[in-house]
């Protein structure tokens, strides 16, 4: 499995004079950016999350509201619906650890509880069953984004590179 | 808090780190310049930013260790939650939410990352110097895929941008090289391109050849097809790259000097899909072209009179002449190649006319109509992330707008950015087709609960307030004083001023003659009005009502409600007047023909309910002549009782 990496904007002239330019440049300059930024990114991004989404619960958790927010860096979203499954989970709030997993997914609880009907008695449960193992490069979003974070950073820059050119060009 | 990854870091600390805004330009733009030089390399370069950025394993590693120990612990309290046997699905969110949390340092290996890491991507960082070469073409062609929308866009907020630029260096040196950068990607892209070509057309000779040299329409037509998908995008602005030898940008660069055409009709003569562009150009150089000749013709002339002095400036002109002349063949037969384009176009449509692709394309084309209203969607989504981003800045760090620390600094920036991706709505909205008013009222609604924002969560003063904004960038609704008027604007204003010259009645409800007159003082004199005095009081009463009313139509409504006798006293009073009376039969038609009788010298409207026909007929036969009878029939269902 790869490992996004995520590198630093003082590591390369490159990223550091994108970043500045963002700063730098008029709104409406940067606007278009975004603009262009969001309609060719997105589609990218969305893609790379659905084909790593394979269950279901990766679909319903970690693929909804897959978008990317331009700005500065640009940054690459996914889990961030708010609307509770039929159980109550809310991705937003709880995504990351269906995308992480758990230590110990054979973890038993012993609690207890109280029906209407019967006394207060103990019952044995395993509470993380329905979590994946334990993954710290990410099972989904961040598969998804070492798939496709290069290629999509390299897009942004070029972007903003053309973008910065054109506006040149029309003002000529 | 949904799962967010940037995909570079520590952006602050490259912003801050470069001194004063502005030794920053000139930063930039050789930056910049760097990055599109270096076209063939930039792939290279930007591998390496990857690899450099990953170099201290043991932080990110122990990181990690501590996330999944985060993990353990947050699982323990999930289940400590059920031990207790609370239901509180509040504390399991935290539980989570602390995983979660520990989770956002997995994942990734941020900047500083390492050796191992490198290894494990290895396979990311070769792709990445492909990536960075491959998308230069793509992002020229995802340009080409929206020209329209994007060129729309352009002409709209790129008037006077460059004047705005600030320092031209930014400008000329990150434009100039963008340009170089594009081109010699493109360049590479295109011998991709011909290799691809070549290879098709090796095919398609192979295919002829395996039988025994006749060419065999079903295996052929296969070969035919994949060159034809190798070839259809070569109709691109770049092909002059395939041409010439060095970059295209300075051949470019050079016609529009030797030319006289700008870049931009240098460009769309030679590499627009606009015929009427290109022809305009091609005009422009036609025109060049003899002025050229006739100021060669003169110098020639002059190098006769006045010997060798003039020969250089002869040669110049004479070297504008060829270069001018060979853009001029060039444009033409781009025209050419535009009409073809055309042609085959119109003639694929002619084909394809009630097939499925036919279909799929106005499907397209609808749904590239509906572009606009998702990104008013997107914006929408962006503002919602935003204001979450500003929440969670705010409770994690205290109110700050002081940007020298990094709470404010961060604060600010998500400041910047609502207004930002507010104004990106505002944007999206106009291109997807809202009316004015519409983006006016949402423009207002937009900038007052930004100042109620900023008032409340900084307290600031409402003026204080307003001018913070401003400075971020957010106009005041009241310097919006042009919005683009779409059509249907258009169409409404027109119906407005249509609605004026044809003088319709306008309606008013006053009560009191004093305030009647008051109305009616204030309307313009050619506005007819038309006042109903409805008679409530004494007949007195609704006399003085109508004589003060003054240079106006009045029609007074009687209502009988009392007697025959009362109503005709009513009527008889009203003078100079037209009276109505609408008799409404409540008894029999005999009583309501008394009461019409009694009545004099108006028309009488009556209104009759009777159950079925017979009785509608009764009812009209004991009315006497003269009348005019309209019967309005509502059935009323029901179901039928056998007794």
């Amino acid at each position: 499995m790869g490992r996004f990496v995520a590198p630093s904007a003082t590591s390369s002239r490159t990223f550091r004079a994108v970043a500045l330019a963002l700063k730098l440049i008029p709104r409406e300059v940067r606007n278009d950016i975004n603009r262009t930024t969001r309609a060719v990114v997105n589609p990218l991004w969305r893609d790379a999350v659905n084909s790593r989404a394979l269950t279901t619960v990766s679909q319903k958790v970690l693929a909804k509201g897959a978008r990317v927010a331009p700005g500065n860096p640009l940054t690459l979203i996914a889990a961030s619906s708010r609307r509770p499954l039929s159980g109550g989970l809310v991705p937003d709030a709880q995504a990351r650890v269906f995308e992480f997993g758990t230590n110990d997914r054979q973890k038993v609880a012993e609690y207890e509880r109280s029906g209407r009907r019967s006394k207060a008695h103990k019952v044995k449960r395993h509470t993380q069953r329905q979590l994946p193992w334990r993954n710290d490069k990410g099972r989904v979003i961040y598969q998804a984004a070492a798939d496709v974070a290069p290629r999509i950073t390299s897009l942004w820059v070029q972007i903003i590179v053309r973008r910065i050119y054109e506006a040149h060009e029309k003002g000529q | 808090m949904a799962i967010k990854i940037d995909v570079i870091t520590d952006v602050a600390q490259a912003v801050s780190g470069t001194g004063k805004l502005a030794d920053k330009y000139n930063d930039v733009s050789d930056a910049l310049m760097d990055v599109a030089r270096d076209g063939d390399t930039a792939g290279d370069k930007i591998e390496a930013a990857f690899r450099d950025g990953a170099k201290d394993v043991t932080k990110t590693e122990r990181a990690l260790k501590e996330a999944g120990r985060e993990g353990t612990r947050a699982g323990d309290k999930i289940e400590k939650g059920l031990h207790e046997g609370t239901t509180e699905a509040r504390k399991m969110d935290d539980a989570l939410d602390a995983l979660g949390k520990s989770g956002t340092k997995a994942g990734r290996d941020i900047g500083d990352g390492m050796d191992k890491a490198s290894q494990e991507t290895g396979e990311s960082f070769k792709t990445i110097k492909e990536e960075a070469r491959s998308n230069l073409s793509e992002t020229v062609s995802s340009f080409r895929g929206d020209a329209e929308d994007i060129g729309q866009i352009f002409q709209d907020i790129a008037g006077g941008v460059v004047a705005d630029l600030g320092p031209t260096g930014l400008v000329l040196g990150a434009g100039i090289a963008a340009g170089i950068g594009v081109g010699i990607a493109a360049l590479q892209g295109l011998s991709e391109q011909a290799t691809a070509d070549k290879e098709e057309i090796i095919g398609i000779a192979q295919a002829i050849r395996e039988h025994g040299g006749t060419f065999a329409m079903e295996s052929a037509i296969k070969g035919m097809d994949d060159y034809g998908d190798s070839i259809a995008d070569t109709k691109e602005w770049w092909e002059i790259f395939q041409q010439e030898a060095y970059s295209g940008w300075e051949v470019l660069r050079d016609q529009a000097n030797k030319t006289g055409l700008s870049m931009s009709e240098m460009f769309s003569g030679r590499f627009g899909n606009d015929t009427a562009l290109a022809e305009r150009a091609l005009a422009k150089v036609e025109d060049r072209l003899k002025s050229y000749t006739s100021e060669v013709e003169n110098s020639r002339r002059a190098q006769r009179e006045q010997g060798e002095r003039v020969t250089i400036t002869t040669k110049t002109m004479e070297d504008q002449i060829r270069v001018t002349e060979e853009t001029r063949d060039k444009i033409k037969d781009h025209i050419k190649e535009i009409r073809a384009a055309e042609e085959i176009e119109r003639a694929r449509r002619e084909a394809i006319k009630g097939t499925t692709e036919a279909i799929k394309e106005s499907l397209d084309a609808e749904r590239e109509k509906t572009s606009g209203a998702s990104s008013v969607i997107d914006a929408q989504q962006d503002q919602i992330q935003t204001q979450r981003d500003l929440a969670d800045a705010i409770k994690e760090e205290g109110r700050s707008r002081d940007i020298s620390t990094e709470a404010g600094s961060k604060q600010v920036d998500l400041w910047q950015q609502l207004v930002q991706v507010k104004n990106d709505e505002i944007d999206a909205m106009i291109q997807s087709g809202a009316t004015a008013p519409e983006v006016a009222s949402k423009y207002n609604a937009m900038y007052s609960s930004m100042l109620s924002q900023a008032q409340t969560t900084y307290g600031l003063s409402k003026q204080a307030a307003a001018d913070w904004l401003t400075q971020l960038g957010l106009v005041p609704p009241e310097k919006v004083t042009e919005l683009r008027v779409s059509g249907k604007d258009k169409a409404i204003a027109d119906g407005k001023e249509a609605a004026k010259k044809e003088e319709k009645p306008v309606d008013l409800t006053v009560t009191g003659a004093d305030g009647v007159q008051k109305q009616i003082a204030s309307l313009p004199s050619d506005v007819p009005v038309h006042v109903g005095v409805t008679e409530q009081g004494t007949v007195g009463m609704t006399q003085a009502a109508i004589d003060s009313i003054h240079g106006k139509d009045v029609r007074v409504g009687a209502t009988e409600e009392g007697t025959a006798r009362m109503t005709q006293a009513t009527i008889d009073r009203i003078r100079g007047h037209d009276v109505r009376v609408g008799a409404t039969e409540q008894g029999t038609a005999r009583q309501t023909q008394e009461t019409i009788d009694r009545i004099h010298g108006k028309d009488v409207d009556i209104r009759v309910n009777v159950p079925n026909l017979w009785a509608v007929q009764q009812a009209l036969d004991a009315l006497t002549a003269p009348r005019s009878v309209s019967v309005t029939v509502n059935e009323v269902p029901g179901r039928r009782v056998d007794h």
